[in-house]
């Protein structure tokens, strides 16, 4: 299933499986659940092949001694898919970070508690009992008068949104808000970072059970570039390695533009994921000999190395044993 | 149970720790759980697995109790070498848990004790946040679901955090106290606390199949337990913290002896992890009263970080208490090296 809704006051959905229809009033959560009673079943090889997949590339990139001396103790991180500078740019937070906190803030709120009444104070409160609120309240005390004035307008819009789009999701689908994956590979060289704004459901049991969101904070990539897909093929992976199964859907969601982006955890989404890794892993190596990354995945190259054809007679296998609700 | 090894720091098999010998050199080996789904299965599984007996291993708690006394001395009276002025103020209280001996494993206690600053630098106390308080409001809010008292994690936490000091809250009250703080809380702040309490103890409710466990065998949460240490010449008073978020009681049978304790730990192991995990285990063979009594000491205990979906099954035995002990003295040896004359902050 792959859905967009995009803004909430215009006609409604796209929705290419049909799974999502009237959804624009506070049906967000039904998109992620559905109402399919039966889901698919987890390839629990899947998981193991993906990993072994990773392990080796960044093993390989270990061994060929392009990350010696004394920083190769650091791991190298990726967050979301993208690598991070092992120095940080700067240390003062700046407008858009603190307006993705007050966001998440507000959209934790939302789903757990209800929409807030004064979006921007409730916010300030819920953010004051988390590790960094007296780092993020000093930063907004600090704006001027202006900036300050944009941040609460902005949240006041973004609290609309998310209350017409969102309720409080039952506790029976067991709803986990600031979910921080972290898998480490190759011992620690190399480590995957992701975080869910929101997670339902079990674990997994042998079918795909868990839905994950991510709120969007609206800052767009390059062009060309789509942050928001590799964001959410960043969460799904780094989901199903920690788990051991992939996730039933993977959502992002935009309360600026009221944009909901959900997608069926496929093994295609999986895979593109892991391309997504080793294409930032290649980066952060540099160029090898002939112009090419020394580890830089090939077009035809797959978990087992044994290229297009190979993967797709794989998933064909699967796909006979597949229910899909 | 499928058991694979997973890859050692050192040498593979290394037994060749030996009470006397020099700290750092011993390996502690440990296992991981099957990757079957559900992962749950496997964790009870380990949870509740029988360990062989080994009747060896009160004898070597004497000689463990002995090493880290001895240990703690050098360290402590090297303190006063260095001219710590002596006084008649009471000594202040070294505390030891399992986050002080992995982070001094990894160097970053030292580094943040000289001036780089961190969650330890000078200045840092402790505050009550959402985050610190997830463990002690979700490990009442499985309490209240084993015992049949919520349906859910979340209605679980609702009722833990409606009354915070009853018979299903976290504690007794008082200046500091937890349930002071979440009493204190504006709504908005109690939703985010409950939320984040919440998915830390559906994390935990859903790990394992807890009807598995006989009820009188199972300890969900229960106190910290202390191993204290003063010598006579010593700088400081030093405290060793035991904390398991799940203890199986140990219990000898015919066929071995069954027992864990199981760790929730946040994001991934580290280097020093191995030992800080035995703490628990540590404090426990410490806690006899008197020094020939056999100590009820768990054959087992078990590390998870749900952050990575890892867990560790670490064996308990005279190898590696000993490895433990050697860690909580070079523990103390960075605390006290590194920290300014006058104390540890928050650790008096």
């Amino acid at each position: 299933m792959h859905v967009t809704i995009t803004p909430v006051t215009s006609s409604p959905v796209t929705s290419p499986a049909g799974g999502c229809a009237g959804a624009e009033e506070g049906d967000l959560l039904d998109c992620l659940r559905s109402t399919s009673t039966l889901r698919p079943v987890v390839d629990e090889c899947l998981a193991g092949g993906l990993r072994a997949w990773l392990e080796d590339w960044a093993c390989a990139g270990r061994s060929g001694g392009s990350r010696s001396g004394a920083s190769s103790r650091k791991p190298v991180v990726l967050r979301d898919g993208v690598l991070v500078p092992r120095k940080p740019v700067r240390s003062r937070i700046g407008l858009p970070e603190l307006q993705a906190c007050l966001t998440r803030a507000t959209f934790r709120l939302t789903v757990t508690d209800g929409p807030p009444r004064h979006p921007f104070e409730d916010a300030l409160c819920a953010i004051s009992v988390t590790d960094r609120g007296p780092f993020v309240i000093d930063a907004i005390r600090r704006l001027p008068r202006r900036d300050r004035a944009t941040l609460r307008t902005t949240l006041r819009t973004q609290a609309a949104a998310m209350a017409v789009q969102w309720r409080p999701v039952p506790h029976g689908w067991l709803p986990r808000v600031g979910e921080r994956l972290r898998v480490p590979l190759a011992g620690g060289a190399v480590v995957l970072t992701s975080t869910a704004d929101l997670v339902l459901g079990r674990p997994s049991a042998g079918t795909a059970s868990v839905c994950a969101v991510r709120v969007h904070d609206g800052q767009g990539g390059r062009a060309g570039d789509d942050p928001v897909g590799r964001a959410l093929r960043a969460l799904a992976l780094a989901e199903t390695l920690r788990s051991g199964a992939r996730p039933l859907r993977v959502a992002s969601y935009d309360p600026s533009t009221a944009r909901f982006r959900c997608e069926d955890a496929g093994e295609g989404l999986l895979v593109e994921g892991v391309r997504d890794v080793l294409r930032a892993l290649t980066a952060s190596r540099g160029p090898g000999p002939g112009g090419r990354g020394p580890h830089e995945p090939s077009e035809r190259g797959g978990p087992c190395g044994r290229g297009e054809s190979g993967d797709r007679q794989d998933r064909e296998e699967r796909a006979r044993h597949v229910r899909v609700g | 149970m499928s058991v694979s090894a997973e890859p050692r720091s050192g040498r593979a098999g290394d037994h060749s720790a030996r009470v006397g010998s020099a700290p750092r050199a011993q390996t502690i080996a440990a296992s991981t759980i099957a990757d079957g789904l559900p992962r749950s299965g496997a964790l009870s599984d380990a949870l509740l697995a029988v360990a062989s007996r080994c009747d060896a291993l009160a004898l070597a708690v004497a000689d463990v109790r002995r090493r880290l006394e001895d240990g703690l001395a050098r360290v402590a009276s090297t303190r006063t070498e260095h001219g710590t002025p002596a006084s008649s103020a009471p000594l202040p209280l070294l505390r030891i848990g399992h986050y002080q001996v992995a982070r001094a494993g990894q160097g970053a206690l030292a580094r943040a004790r000289s001036g780089a600053g961190g969650r330890d630098g000078p200045g840092s106390s402790f505050r009550w946040t959402s985050r610190a308080a997830r463990r002690l409001i979700g490990l009442a809010a499985l309490r209240a679901g084993l015992d049949g008292r919520a349906a859910t994690p979340a209605d679980a936490v609702a009722a833990v955090m409606a009354d915070p000091c009853g018979p299903l809250g976290v504690g007794r009250g008082g200046p500091g106290a937890a349930a002071d703080w979440i009493a204190s809380l504006a709504p908005p702040a109690r939703a985010v606390v409950a939320a984040e309490a919440t998915a830390w103890a559906t994390r935990l409710w859903t790990a394992a199949d807890w009807d598995r466990f006989p009820p009188d065998r199972l300890v969900v949460g229960g106190p910290d337990r202390w191993w204290r240490w003063s010598g006579p010449s010593a700088a400081c008073r030093v405290a060793v913290r035991g904390r398991a978020d799940i203890r199986v009681a140990v219990e000898p049978g015919h066929d071995g002896v069954r027992g864990a304790l199981l760790l929730v730990l946040d994001g991934a192991p580290g280097a020093a992890t191995r030992q800080a995990l035995l703490l628990g285990a540590l404090v426990d063979g410490l806690s006899a009263r008197r020094p020939q009594e056999p100590a009820p000491v768990p054959p087992r205990v078990i590390g998870w970080w749900p952050d990575c979906g890892k867990t560790w099954v670490v064996p308990v035995d005279a190898r590696t208490l000993v490895a433990t002990a050697d860690a909580v003295v070079e523990t103390a040896r960075v605390l006290l090296s590194a920290s300014a004359p006058g104390g540890w902050g928050g650790h008096h």
